[in-house]
């Protein structure tokens, strides 16, 4: 499976300096880039400085409306390049505009089937930068959507913003997003790692990584507040130490979609399940479209408590809680 | 559900459409009764009541026909229908693809 991930932050937040930064190390070699030009002038185009053929910019818009199209025909292209031997890759970075919305870009990839065959999703990095970054947190919604909706988030321009200033728009991006891990960069100087999953990486050590992030916003919702909120946009740990009957969890995913709608971002985590107390269920969403629930072979750890992280808007924080209860009162009555 | 959770989950629903209203909940002998009172509109009426065969919901105007629903999952799409019709809606989706 090719991994493709997505490099999403807002306008001048450093995602092409970091971008072109990384395709000069070696870890980067062998990826392939989709970036999106923006109407007439092809600028960020031409602030890349490797890539070469296996690059391809996108020209009819940003890629989070109109050409989510394109996007999907843009990867399909670049894997059917690559089965007729005319180039090579191992990853697939998809750069999208400052203003884009990641939801519905990470949507179209997870639902394609034709691209199900060869791809996998790799994961969303948010570029925020030091010196502006608090401030386009405060005013644009988008900027907010777009770190609440990462995996991963570089603090850009930590070099020019001083070292106070970027820890401290660290410190807000880890209370805006506690799954997510930050990392404060300087001119693209970012350990590859965090950034994407290893070509040859396995399935399993996909899965430590989300398991990483659902430990961290854990472990945050022990020492802190379990709900975060900036201006609706909220991030919610939902834990439940009592396993839940099988039967309520596709209709709790149901309930969630049926209420939040597009305002429902993300879901992930790990359930507990009655019918299988050994085996915890993964799950993971993007808005509506969630992949089948995943069943690990065990336990990563002492703690057999079902935890999930919600991330949308408007999003009470008690309130999935409730619903998981109310559910699984059902779903035990029906099966007593 | 105790009367308090019934009135955290009818304050969340309103909170998740930005519907303003308020919500009293009292105790019946089988169950409990919510209701939503919106300025200028009918109230609704919100009913859960624990039946011999498991748990039955009742979503309707007060002075209007009411829905049954055998889930809180009902409900809450009886409720949406009432309190914001127009909201987008969500049906859940499997991806293709794998997951991360």
């Amino acid at each position: 499976m090719t991994p493709v991930s997505v490099l999403t932050g807002f306008l001048g937040s450093g995602k092409t300096t970091l971008l072109a930064a990384l395709l000069l190390r070696p870890e980067f070699a062998n990826t392939a880039v989709v970036m999106n030009e923006f109407g007439e002038v092809g600028l960020d185009h031409h602030l890349i400085e490797a890539g070469g053929e296996d690059m391809i910019a996108l020209s009819t818009g940003c890629i989070c409306c109109a050409a989510r199209g394109d996007l999907l025909r843009a990867v399909t292209d670049l894997v059917a390049r690559r089965a007729a031997g005319r180039i090579a890759f191992e990853r697939i970075v998809v750069e999208t505009t400052g203003m884009a919305d990641p939801a519905p870009i990470v949507q179209s990839l997870m639902l394609d089937p034709a691209l199900a065959e060869t791809v996998s999703l790799g994961r969303v990095v948010a570029t925020v930068d030091a010196l502006a970054g608090a401030e386009t947190l405060d005013d644009r919604l988008e900027a907010r959507r777009q770190a609440v909706f990462a995996d991963r988030l570089v603090v850009t321009k930590g070099d020019l913003a001083g070292a106070g200033a970027a820890e401290a728009l660290a410190r807000r991006l880890r209370r805006l997003n506690p799954a997510a891990e930050v990392v404060i960069g300087a001119n693209g100087d970012v350990d590859p790692a965090a950034l994407t999953p290893a070509a040859d990486a396995s399935q399993a050590q996909r899965w430590t990584a989300l398991l990483e992030e659902i430990a961290r916003a854990a472990r945050h919702g022990h020492d802190h507040a379990h709900h975060h909120a900036e201006d609706g946009v909220v991030s919610v740990l939902l834990r439940r130490e009592a396993p839940v009957h099988a039967a309520a969890l596709p209709l709790f995913l149901e309930a969630l979609a049926e209420t939040y709608g597009p305002k429902l971002l993300r879901l992930k985590g790990l359930a507990a399940i009655r019918e299988a107390p050994d085996r915890p269920a993964v799950l993971h969403g993007v808005r509506h479209v969630v992949h089948p629930p995943q069943w690990l072979d065990a336990w990563p750890d002492a703690d057999r408590a079902t935890r999930l992280v919600l991330i949308g808007e408007d999003i009470d924080p008690d309130w999935p809680g409730l619903l998981l209860d109310l559910l699984d009162e059902e779903a035990g009555l029906a099966a007593d | 559900m105790t009367e308090a959770d019934m009135r955290v989950f009818l304050e969340g629903l309103l909170h998740a459409w930005a519907v303003d209203g308020a919500v009293e909940v009292r105790p019946l002998e089988d169950g409990m009764l919510g209701r939503i009172d919106r300025t200028g509109r009918a109230a609704i009426r919100v009913t859960r009541r624990r039946l011999p065969f498991g748990i039955a919901w009742e979503v309707g105007p007060e002075d209007g026909r009411r829905r049954a629903h055998p889930s809180v999952q009902g409900a809450i799409r009886s409720l949406g229908a009432l309190l914001a019709p127009e909201r987008t809606r969500g049906r859940v989706v499997f991806a293709a693809s794998a997951p991360p």
